[in-house]
């Protein structure tokens, strides 16, 4: 059972397509085809099959649920809802749905796109918004309803459920002017670190100090540590952005400092964001940390990454992914299972940031007040449509009342119970950095960070011209 | 009734139904006017098709040239701004560097090799299935086929089991072979991408000149060699004069083909590595970079530089129809 955001639910523009990308990487592989190629999709309807078996009495306490909503009625009409969620993943949202449309007689008339952010704002330029969205890009939310554009959520969640079961700090993230735009139903956790538990011989909760002494160690045997594959198509380059050079950011100067390089206000020329561009640097481009050096980083699809620890005897041993990885290694990597997935948190670097949780994932916002639209806002808000989401096991949820047991593998349960459901990583919860630049700084940074591993010469020049970025985009 | 069937209905009946009703009303229409009935009628045949082309050529081509004067959000205006940063910005310089190497190796690589293939078969008795062969590949869309020579070209690090073809090739037949990353080291990687181009072109060159060296007539080739004139003499003096239209036409057709290429760049580097053509650039402003502005410009750049090459394209397209 796979279980995940599908590598990461795509946010065309604010990750810069990066998990757009990530997501046709992924469905194409799982069809047996080698892609990466990041293509503009079309949207495309969902069709109803290969939906998950899901537990009965989960289902008829979700339509019980999605009752109490419309206080027995049956409301009937139907909702436009458009998401960027698809594949086997878009199936699992489906067959989560399917209670809710049962009961209220509603039909839900969802449409995926990984074009999702510029398909919405045509949409509204054109008067024709769709009634709910499952947006990736949390800054559109936020412009959005700055301009009007979104329903406030206030009166449509039960808001004393919602704030008692969803981590404050990713309510927060869909607040404006102390109302609730939008609220995250899907999670993706970022700045996790991979190993084949069977192989790999180095410390597993490591300071990044330590992590250091070991793959220099390793180094010196004439082994590296590193796996990592940066190809994406044309989104090439995140999986070091996303998944080191962000997390490296946060974990020695935390999530002030990172806010402020955001938002445009700490330059990516000072030296704080030039350091963690020279440690990506520092092991990318030395074929002594990583395998192949960065030729091979260049060249090596982001999915085939971490093939190299479960090859005998390994290439490497450590890849930096995201959440999705623990699941895609059992169903995708040839000789691997379950459990050989061993993971652990992004090293610290400064003690007191050690806890930081960097994730993205989908937010529920409403676009038109129509009694359809309300109703599903408010199943989608409920423990019982999350808990379904938890067992198709393709996501992990943020809603707390879902009982850990929930999750169909070991892995995920393991998963939530460190990432969702420990309060302390809950209080601990940021957006990922490249989640909420601006999209042009966003692929601007992908592309020359790319660049850079080819040049490391010319890294002032890079960053220089990613000040010059975020000055024209601002 | 659901948009689908509704779109359907009005693809399939309405929109023609309508235009009939037009004619229909519009015949009717001149038959009262006391007018140049022949001029008005033309006009009014042509209206349809006149108001098609102006909604999806003639306006999309008109605000283009609007929006390459303004700013990146289309408000500002800031006049040939975009333009000047096209031909002096050195990350765009590079892109017209390597947009320049397209359009001179790519039509060079696809004609010469279609026009030795189209010759020298002619000469043997497996020239159809032969020359199927060679066609194979103009059926492959770029894209597939990109993607397929993405596979031939993978680079694995030295010392480790070489997935690509190529490296894999290489590294059998040569001893002490270091495998290369063909399309991530800018020394080569260009190259490499317009071999894919000439791979897949060549298909098309090879067609159209071994028609037209069918069409050179037999009995100046056996007046010449009687003459004693040798091979070469009979293909450079006799042969090549009678090809000319042809190559002009295939050439000018590569031209604009390497002009424009996106498919290849995209699929293969995605413009990484010193690769980015004026195609892929233009797609990067647009949806990468949101600046709309300078995506225009690139637009504009790109339909200037294309037209003359059409133009002269379609001179030598009439020219071989009449050849």
């Amino acid at each position: 059972m796979r279980f995940q955001n599908a590598p990461g639910a795509p946010r065309r523009g604010h990750v810069g397509r990066v998990l757009a990308t990530a997501v046709a990487a992924f469905l194409a592989l799982a069809a047996g085809y080698d892609a990466g190629t990041g293509g503009a999709s079309p949207v495309t309807r969902i069709a109803r099959s290969d939906q998950p078996d899901l537990p009965a009495a989960s289902l008829s306490a979700a339509e019980k649920a999605a009752r109490a909503i419309t206080h027995g009625k049956k409301i009937g009409g139907s909702v436009d809802f458009l998401g960027v969620v698809t594949g086997t993943a878009g199936d699992a949202l489906l067959a989560a749905l399917k209670p809710f449309e049962t009961a209220t007689g509603v039909k839900v008339n969802y449409e995926a796109t990984f074009s999702q952010q510029s398909i919405l704002q045509t949409r509204i330029d054109a008067g024709n918004p769709p009634d709910l969205v499952f947006s990736s890009y949390p800054l559109q939310l936020v412009q959005l309803a700055k301009a009007g554009k979104l329903i406030p959520l206030d009166g449509v969640v039960n808001m004393d459920a919602v704030r008692k079961q969803y981590p404050k700090p990713l309510l927060d993230l869909g607040t404006v002017k102390g109302n609730l735009y939008g609220f995250f139903s899907i999670v993706n956790y970022h700045a996790l670190v991979w190993y084949n538990a069977n192989k790999y011989g180095g410390p597993r909760h490591p300071t990044w100090a330590q992590l250091a002494r070991w793959t220099k160690a390793s180094a010196a045997q004439g082994k590296p540590s590193w796996c990592m594959g940066i190809e994406s198509g044309a989104t090439t380059g995140w999986p070091a952005a996303n998944e080191v050079l962000d997390a490296l950011f946060v974990r020695r100067y935390g999530p002030a400092m990172a806010a402020r390089w955001e938002q445009g206000k700490l330059p990516w020329s000072s030296p704080q964001v030039k350091w963690a561009w020279q440690s990506v640097g520092a092991i990318f481009t030395d074929p002594k940390l990583v395998t192949g050096g960065a030729a091979a980083v260049a060249s090596t699809n982001f999915l085939a990454a971490g093939n190299g620890m479960f090859t005998s005897p390994p290439t490497c041993y450590l890849l930096p992914q995201a959440q999705w990885y623990g699941s895609y290694v059992p169903a995708a990597v040839q000789g691997a299972t379950a459990a050989d997935v061993g993971y652990f948190a992004f090293p610290s670097i400064t003690p007191k940031y050690r806890d930081a949780q960097m994730v993205d994932g989908n937010q529920v916002a409403m676009l038109r007040n129509r009694p359809q639209a309300r109703a599903l806002a408010a199943y989608m808000s409920t423990p019982q449509f999350e808990t379904l989401l938890a067992q198709t096991g393709q996501f992990l949820v943020p809603n707390a009342a879902v009982p850990t047991g929930a999750y169909p593998t070991s892995l995920s349960r393991t998963l939530a119970k460190e990432l969702v459901v420990s309060k302390a990583t809950q209080a601990a919860t940021i957006l990922l950095p490249s989640v909420l630049f601006p999209v042009p700084v966003t692929n601007q940074f992908f592309k020359n960070l790319t660049s850079y591993l080819q040049n490391p010469g010319q890294l002032d020049n890079y960053l220089r011209d990613m000040d010059s970025v975020v000055k024209s985009s601002s | 009734m659901s948009r689908q069937a509704l779109d359907l209905a009005l693809g399939t009946t309405i929109i023609p139904l309508g235009v009939v009703a037009y004619l229909v009303a519009s015949e009717g229409a001149v038959g009262r006017f006391r007018v140049d009935r022949p001029t008005l009628r033309a006009w009014l045949w042509l209206a349809p098709t006149l108001v098609l082309i102006g909604g999806v050529l003639v306006y999309p081509l008109l605000k283009t040239i609007y929006l390459s004067v303004k700013g990146p959000d289309s408000e500002k205006f800031v006049g040939t701004g975009n333009y000047k940063a096209i031909f002096t910005d050195p990350s765009l310089l590079s892109v017209l560097k390597v947009n320049l190497l397209w359009i001179v190796l790519f039509p060079l690589g696809a004609v010469l090799l279609g026009l030795v293939t189209a010759v020298l078969l002619d000469r043997v008795r497996y020239e159809r299935i032969a020359k199927a062969i060679i066609t194979v590949p103009t059926a492959i869309s770029f894209v597939a086929g990109s993607v397929m020579w993405r596979l031939i070209y993978t680079y694995n690090a030295p010392g480790t089991p070489q997935i690509g073809t190529l490296n894999a090739f290489l590294n059998t037949v040569l001893p002490g072979f270091v495998p290369k990353a063909w399309l991530i080291d800018s020394r080569f990687n260009n190259y490499a991408l317009i071999f894919v181009g000439v791979w897949m072109g060549t298909g098309l060159a090879t067609l159209i000149l071994s028609a037209a060296v069918k069409a050179v007539p037999k009995e100046l080739v056996e007046a010449a060699r009687i003459d004693g004139a040798n091979e070469w003499h009979v293909f450079r003096r006799v042969m090549l004069p009678e090809l000319v239209p042809a190559l002009a036409v295939v050439t000018t057709t590569a031209v604009i083909a390497a002009i424009k290429v996106f498919d290849i760049v995209y699929v293969m580097t995605g413009g990484n590595y010193n690769t980015d053509v004026i195609a892929t650039r233009m797609y990067s402003e647009q949806f990468a970079y949101q600046n709309t502005g300078l995506a225009c410009a690139i637009a504009i750049v790109l339909l200037l530089a294309a037209t003359p090459v059409l133009l002269a394209n379609r001179g030598a397209m009439r020219r071989e129809a009449s050849a």
